[in-house]
């Protein structure tokens, strides 16, 4: 597509300006053509007529992905055709794989346009393809655009490797992990007692996050550029952006469960400590541009898994599982479905058009408030496992759907407090028995390794990200502690399944955390200092910087967690991303309400602090926030990747978020020596 | 007219532009429901201590809506909450702040705690609590669009359980039908009236970053 040149003027006075510029539109209006504003997938050759690496779009060979455009077509005309080529070769679609949308879209008000697709495309030859749209107007008028993509070679010979395990530390950059070593194994004289688990992994390189739409990404291009190996924009997962409103009909990019699970039959499993809706489970199966779209997104867990291969799903989020059926009729009588706290709802579920049905071979849909879906999986062969019991006692199963609790399930130090006897927190959000990440991993890799053909895993320690936007220093330690059980778990496996790859990584960074050194005074002296607290009493009189930090020192109880986090002289976390915030350096007895929880705002969660610019409010001293809101931010800070196992000596370096996709590319398709 | 109104714009089409937005200023300031406006609770409903019974009234909490712990198939109401369905209950919470349902009239959220709804990231997703009760305002406000106000509220009406759908698309399983005099005390103040066009200069020319 040739684009227009920005023109210099000569400065001139504003009305002539404007004048002029009246006169450009007057002239752009007579001379009215077609345009394309968006193609797709993604290039800098259609974007600033730029040829040059690094191509936006990359595949593995045969991996599918959907072609469209946004057509902007004259006013009063209409799209009277339109052709997709690559490397001027004009594609032949199959049948009921294109589609023309004139309606539903999100350009502004009056402007006539048309979104074209055809949809699983794919290319098994090697190199970078020029991908050119060609629309005509119904009065003859054609356009033509053009960008390109990449299909990345895939070296063979090889052994490949069966199994896929993604440890996904959510918002976990390099002072989680320190912090953590820090916290559970200890230093002295300058020296870590002994590493953390996945310290022990012999391969180490650095992560950019990026998404396609910011420096910062969220949680669910995060996660999708991992398995997609591609850039997706904040808020969606596996699809690019579009010009409509549905949020299910974007185009999609083939995950690396579907590739996998259609090329080589294996399995798919996502273990979280979050809602099972959250962004870093859905987008390793589910294609939306709305990560909160929850009805439809576990909907999508169950209807497609004849492409993903779903064998495990466990975490939160029973209320999108639970039917919403008790509908008051006219005449005021209901049909007697106990209210239950389903969260289902129309407009948060899934009806998929026909041209992704046909492509992509996924199921249609149904905007289904009333579905059954613990039912429905259990109908498709799932054991289902509420707590900690259950899982227990589904030890064998096939397939297995755990849902621990209503929404993100508790925290390590609050599901450890109750199995000490010294907490009721999970009581009081209503599920007593939950498991912990490290006893799901075990029980996800059981019934995953019942797969011949290997599978991909993704466990997630989802709540040091959560904990670390609350600025919950202790908790998110804790999580971190807990996540590295999950990472021995996998190691473990590893070690005696060794065609197994291993990656421990984050999505991005969060809330920009920072060891800044220790305590100077025993924890009663820092109780005393909430009293009055002030940065004259809680800062200056505390903050043990450089050699002043020494070496602190946590007891860790059989359990494998620190008997307290509030040790003598303990570590001191800041936070360069942070919002409002009293400080008090004190472990919070309770959590931060999470509003999603069924009880919150009850006795005794009533009591609990609501956010961090209200906690500690009379008790510790405030310090102010660099961001607005009440919770601190992800940053684009590179995060830290290891690796161990077979294809492990690949991830070495400074890479992208989306090379680590074609790095499992090359070792679970083409094999590594 | 003065110059700092005419700081930075053109001739004429500065004139046309003051204009157009004085015409404006009415439909805003009748508009309560604007991003960010902001309302005191009504004083009849704000919540300073001990509430004093009222006849034939219940009072309920939303710590009575749920058993715990939640069984395997989620939430279950508690007896007491099912027999209050149909009569009148006082409930004490929170309005939920919500930019999303600038359309949608005569309807607030109460929760046990301040939380916003966003159509941003999560969006359906939101914050909104399993116990969130919606109340609908009387026939006679069926119209008004609320603004937010922040802080404890007491609020009495009839209760009514079950899924429904709502005017703002999602679905709710509790509402309160608000009284009719509790309803009135959502209409707008007197004090909601536009600003005269010498007084809307006056705050153009206001230096103060505040405007």
């Amino acid at each position: 597509m040739t684009r227009p040149r920005p023109v210099d003027h000569p400065l001139r006075p504003r009305t002539t300006q404007a004048l002029a510029l009246l006169g450009l539109v007057l002239a752009a209006g007579a001379l009215a053509a077609p345009t394309v504003s968006r193609l797709t997938p993604p290039s800098e050759l259609f974007a600033s007529n730029n040829p040059a690496p690094p191509y936006i779009a990359r595949f593995l060979p045969g991996q599918r992905f959907d072609l469209q455009a946004t057509v902007r077509l004259d006013a009063g005309a209409t799209l009277a055709g339109f052709q997709f080529s690559v490397d001027g070769i004009a594609l032949k679609p199959a049948p009921a794989t294109t589609s023309v949308v004139t309606t539903g879209l999100t350009l502004p008000a009056g402007t006539n346009a048309a979104v074209v697709s055809q949809r699983a495309f794919s290319s098994s030859k090697p190199g970078v393809h020029r991908l050119s749209l060609k629309a005509t107007q119904s009065d003859g008028q054609v356009v033509t655009a053009t960008g390109n993509f990449e299909v990345v070679r895939i070296g063979s010979g090889g052994r490949k490797v069966k199994n896929v395990i993604i440890l996904l530390g959510d918002g976990m950059g390099s002072t989680h992990r320190t912090a953590a070593r820090i916290m559970g194994h200890g230093y002295a004289q300058g020296k870590a007692g002994s590493p953390l688990a996945m310290d022990t992994f012999p391969i180490t390189g650095m992560v950019m996050t990026s998404s396609l739409d910011g420096i910062v990404t969220d949680s669910a291009p995060g996660m999708s550029n991992y398995v997609t190996g591609n850039k997706a924009a904040n808020n969606q997962e596996g699809v690019w952006p579009d010009d409509t409103s549905d949020a299910f009909d974007n185009p999609r990019a083939e995950y690396l469960a579907e590739y996998l699970h259609r090329t080589q039959g294996k399995a798919l499993g996502v273990v979280t400590t979050a809602d099972v809706f959250d962004a870093t489970p859905a987008s390793m199966g589910v294609h939306t541009s709305n990560r909160g779209n929850g009805t439809g997104i576990v909907d999508q867990f169950l209807d497609d898994r004849g492409l993903t291969g779903l064998a495990v799903l466990m975490g939160g989020g029973r209320k999108w599982f639970l039917p919403n059926t008790d509908e008051l009729k006219p005449d005021g009588a209901r049909n007697g479905q106990p209210m239950n706290g389903s969260q289902r709802d129309a407009r948060s579920d899934y009806v998929l058009p026909a041209d992704i049905v046909a492509g992509w071979g996924a199921a249609k849909g149904a905007k289904d408030a009333s579905r059954d879906l613990i039912a429905d999986f259990q109908t498709a062969g799932f054991s289902y496992a509420p707590d900690k019991a259950g899982l227990d006692a589904a030890a064998g199963a096939d397939k297995l759907l755990g849902l621990f609790a209503y929404s993100n399930m508790n925290v390590a130090f609050d599901k450890i407090g109750k199995r000490r006897g010294n907490s009721t927190v999970v009581d009081d959000y209503g599920f007593p028995d939950q498991p912990m990440l490290d006893e799901m991993a075990a029980a996800a890799l059981k019934v995953l390794s019942k797969n011949k053909r290997g599978f991909v895993a993704m466990i997630e320690g989802a709540s040091i990200d959560k904990q670390s936007h609350l600025m919950d220093t202790d908790r998110w330690l804790l999580e971190m502690l807990e996540f590295d059980r999950a990472v021995q778990v996998a190691k473990d496996f590893a070690l005696k399944n060794p065609d197994t790859l291993v990656i421990v990584t984050a999505d991005h960074e969060c809330s920009g955390a920072a060891i800044i050194g220790a305590s100077t005074k025993p924890v009663s002296t820092i109780q005393q200092a909430t009293a009055n607290p002030s940065a004259a009493t809680l800062r200056d009189g505390i903050v043990g910087v450089y050699q002043a930090s020494k070496f602190p020192k946590y007891t860790i109880a059989a359990d494998g967690y620190p008997q307290t986090t509030d040790v003598d002289y303990k570590m001191l976390i800041g936070y360069g991303a942070n919002s409002d915030r009293y400080e008090t350096w004190l472990a919070n007895v309770t959590p931060t309400q999470d509003s999603q929880q069924p009880f919150v705002g009850q006795p005794p969660l009533n009591a609990a602090p609501g956010n961090p610019a209200l906690r500690n409010a009379t008790t510790g001293f405030l310090i102010t926030g660099q961001v607005p809101g009440d919770s601190a931010v992800h940053t684009a800070t590179d995060v830290p990747l290891s690796a161990m196992g077979r294809g492990s000596a690949a991830f070495t370096g400074v890479m992208d978020n989306t090379d680590v996709f074609f790095k499992i590319g090359q070792a679970a398709v083409g094999g590594v020596r | 007219m003065n110059d700092l109104v005419l700081r930075g714009c053109a001739g004429p089409l500065s004139v046309v532009a003051l204009v157009v937005a004085f015409a404006a200023l009415p439909a805003l300031a009748h508009n309560p429901a604007q991003p960010n406006a902001v309302r005191p609770v009504p004083m009849a409903l704000q919540v300073r201590g001990k509430l004093a019974p009222l006849a034939d009234t219940t009072d309920l909490k939303f710590g009575d809506f749920f058993k715990r712990p939640v069984g395997p198939r989620g939430l279950e109401v508690t007896p007491l909450l099912r027999s209050l369905d149909g009569r009148r209950v006082r409930i004490v919470g929170y309005m939920v702040r919500q930019d999303s349902t600038l359309g949608v009239t005569g309807l607030l959220v109460l929760a046990p705690l301040p939380v916003t709804m966003g159509e941003e990231d999560e969006s359906f997703a939101d914050d909104l609590p399993a116990s969130a009760v919606y109340v609908h305002l009387a026939e006679a406000q069926q119209a008004q669009r609320l603004p937010h106000m922040p802080g404890l509220m007491a609020l009495t009406g009839i209760l009514q359980i079950g899924a429904a759908a709502e005017p703002d698309g999602r679905r709710s399983m509790v509402r309160l039908l608000l009284d009719d005099t509790v309803s009135r005390e959502f209409e707008p103040p007197a004090s909601a009236n536009p600003p005269s066009f010498s007084v809307f200069l006056e705050r153009l020319n206001d230096p103060t970053p505040s405007r």
